[in-house]
């Protein structure tokens, strides 16, 4: 997996884009010094040979002849220059003039770049008038005279070229100004993102624990974020105390086991017996491990329910499985002179698998045939409407208001003398609400004390493949 | 030595009971509810009080702390399956004198019981003496002057209950009280018959009475001849 820093890759994109920016801003700069010294210099130019034009206006001469003197001229000694007249006899010509710049004129009249000598010039073509022997009273001879005159360029290329350099190093400095800036400014901005991240890192599997820091708080792009760590760790902390219960609880449970069989053991073998007391000890013993083997099949019948995501495509009988789990409970209902019976349609599909269905139901009969006392009676009755409602209605001794919500907490037993007598590990409800839980589901109970208990179970018709995601990603 | 077990798990209790009474020959009584616990710890005079932490109603510490603010001075030896430290240091500041862990082992359990029943009567070794009387609290023997005397189960409990306080006055009520639990009758007729019997066995062929009646005062046991204060 390549890394890659946010911070840096945000403080490359500002530089490139700022880069991009000044070298269009430099550029369009230089193009107008450019123009601009271009301009001047055609003046410049225009200028000299306006003066060149003067002196051959001015020439003294025999003939047409003329002769001038460059040194008298305010000119550049790099100059080119050449004048002539109309029939195209040079009057006059710089040190430098060549066929080859002649050439150069005669392609171009206007203001116009050229090289000569591998060095750039730019030259213009001036046509004037000399006047030639002109008194006060006559006008004089007038001659067409043509100047060509051309400068280098180089002056003008290295004022470009300076500013060129210092609008370089201008921006070299904006850039380096804005890197400085940026990394301060985003370490300062991301401030509470680290301060987020190191309040994360403080998480441990033993206890998740988190509470945003108050900068990541005030920030409104983090708090989203501090608000669902703070969530997610909450309910993970929530499922670790639970466990932790559970897993306290079912220790103590298991060392009572332990502690009766040990403790039967040692007392049937603390002295010599008789053969008759042996064998009632041994019996004890014998129903004491069939309890522990109980409680540990039910704790990891509970283990398994809390654990396994619904399958989607079980099916069962509820009523069917219902009247053979009613069977089997009439035994256990007769010792106790209760009734059972069941009222339901012929057959109900739900979305559980049997072994599901049967734990739901025969925890649900014998929990109420239990605390039934004799005399009594139990139904259950399955409804189909838009969900699927089984009721366990019994006329048994009713729960105490303030024990109904720890009905479905594991191990627990109401009041503890009745708990014994019917000798139950206190896992029943919290079965049935396993099961039912993850078949999206509820269950509910409400009881008169006095008259009765009523036990409500609503299972959905087909267990909503949400329901399965959502569970399986819980557990 | 009459015994309290608070222990809600009625085969747990059972067995302690049962093993109380016929390896230590204590008289015990049983409560399966933390209320039952503060009252029964409240009402006699117990020598030791074992004590379940888990407990419907009230927990273990709850009852530890009614029964020692009522006043109740007997040790109390706690069984938990818990085994933080934090709860055992609770415990034992709370008033309780030990501790042992589920599931325990009944011998060490038997053995912590006569030691804090011991220690609770400010005896630290198992073997008592007075005078050439030697009782062996771990044998159950006695002798005297190195003859030994064979004593029924409660003729023993008796001299080695009077034996915890040689010379001061034990009432018969007290007496009873220490050695029978609730389920037997309360007849003060069965202890005199029981001290009578005691008291011709540690007599016989020996001069001076070993166990002095005080009449309507209880009983006490005394350096055989010495004088009476």
């Amino acid at each position: 997996m390549k890394r890659y820093s946010l911070r840096r890759r945000l403080i490359a994109a500002v530089l490139l884009l700022e880069c991009a920016l000044v070298a269009g801003l430099s550029s369009a700069t230089l193009l107008y010094i450019w123009r601009e010294q271009i301009h001047g210099f055609d003046w410049m130019v225009r200028g000299r040979a306006d003066s060149l034009l003067g002196q051959v206006h001015d020439a003294e001469d025999e003939g047409d002849n003329i002769a001038i003197n460059p040194d008298a001229l305010d000119l550049r000694s790099n100059d080119i220059w050449m004048a002539r007249d109309t029939s195209g006899r040079i009057l006059a010509q710089s040190s430098q003039w060549s066929s080859e710049a002649a050439r150069q004129f005669a392609t171009a009249p206007a203001p116009h770049d050229f090289w000569l000598n591998g060095q750039a010039f730019r030259g213009l073509e001036l046509h004037g008038v000399r006047l030639i022997d002109a008194e006060d009273t006559s006008p004089g001879i007038a001659r067409p005279v043509t100047i060509d005159y051309a400068a280098s360029l180089q002056p003008v290329y290295a004022a470009v070229g300076r500013a060129a350099r210092f609008l370089a190093a201008a921006s070299l400095l904006l850039l380096v100004l804005t890197a400085a800036a940026l990394t301060w400014l985003l370490r300062r901005g991301l401030a509470p993102l680290a301060e987020l991240s190191q309040a994360a890192a403080e998480i441990t599997p033993r206890r998740p624990r988190f509470h945003a820091p108050v900068s990541a708080r005030e920030t409104v792009e983090l708090a989203v974020l501090g608000a669902a760590l703070e969530s997610a760790t909450q309910r993970l902390d929530n499922a670790f105390v639970q466990q932790q219960v559970f897993v306290h609880d079912a220790a103590h449970e298991l060392k009572t086991a332990v502690t009766i069989v040990k403790s039967s053991l040692q007392l049937l073998a603390s002295r010599p017996r008789t053969l008759r007391e042996y064998a009632r000890g041994l019996e004890s013993c014998m129903a004491d491990c069939a309890r522990f083997e109980e409680l540990v099949q039910r704790m990891l019948q509970l283990a398994r329910f809390e654990r396994e995501p619904a399958s989607r495509n079980a099916q069962c009988d509820l009523a069917e499985v219902a009247r053979d789990v009613a069977a089997q409970v009439e035994r256990l209902a007769e010792i106790r002179e209760v009734t059972i019976a069941v009222r339901a349609p012929a057959s109900v599909m739900a979305p559980l698998d049997e072994d599901a269905c049967a734990s739901l139901l025969a925890n649900l009969l014998l929990n109420a045939v239990q605390h039934t006392p004799p005399g009594g009676s139990v139904t259950a009755s399955i409804f189909v409407a838009a969900g699927i409602e089984v009721e366990v209605r019994d006329t048994g001794r009713g729960i105490a208001p303030e024990d109904i919500p720890h009905l479905f907490e594991r191990f627990w037993r109401g009041d503890s003398s009745r708990a014994r007598s019917t000798g139950g590990a206190g896992l029943g409800l919290s079965i049935c609400k396993a099961i039912v839980d993850s078949h999206g589901g509820e269950i509910e109970v409400s009881s008169r004390l006095g008259q009765g208990t009523r036990v409500t179970v609503r299972l959905p018709l087909a267990v909503s493949p949400g329901v399965v995601a959502e569970l399986s990603a819980v557990s | 030595m009459r015994v309290l077990v608070i222990e809600d798990e009625a085969r747990v209790a059972e067995n302690i009971a049962a093993a109380l009474r016929e390896s230590a020959g204590l008289a015990v009584d049983v409560a399966r509810t933390g209320l039952d616990g503060v009252e029964l710890g409240r009402q006699a005079n117990y020598d030791l009080i074992l004590l379940d932490l888990m407990l419907p109603g009230i927990d273990g510490q709850g009852v530890l702390q009614a029964i020692r603010a009522k006043g109740q001075t007997a040790p109390v030896l706690v069984l938990t399956a818990v085994m933080e430290k934090a709860s055992i240091v609770k415990l034992l500041n709370a008033g309780a004198d030990d501790y042992l862990a589920k599931p325990f082992d009944l011998g060490e359990l038997l053995a912590r019981v006569k030691a804090l029943i011991r220690r609770g009567k400010g005896v630290s070794h198992p073997r008592i003496e007075v005078a050439d009387l030697v009782i062996d609290t771990l044998e159950k023997t006695v002798t005297v002057a190195g003859k030994a005397v064979e004593l029924s189960p409660t003729e023993y409990r008796a001299l080695e209950y009077l034996s915890h306080r040689p010379r001061s006055v034990i009432s018969k009520q007290v007496l009873l009280e220490h050695l029978y639990d609730y389920n037997w009758e309360h007849h003060s007729n069965v202890i005199e018959a029981h001290i009578s019997n005691l008291r011709r066995k540690l007599n016989r062929g020996h001069e001076g009475q070993w166990i002095e009646t005080l009449r309507g005062r209880g009983y006490r046991l005394m350096a055989a001849g010495s004088s009476l204060p």
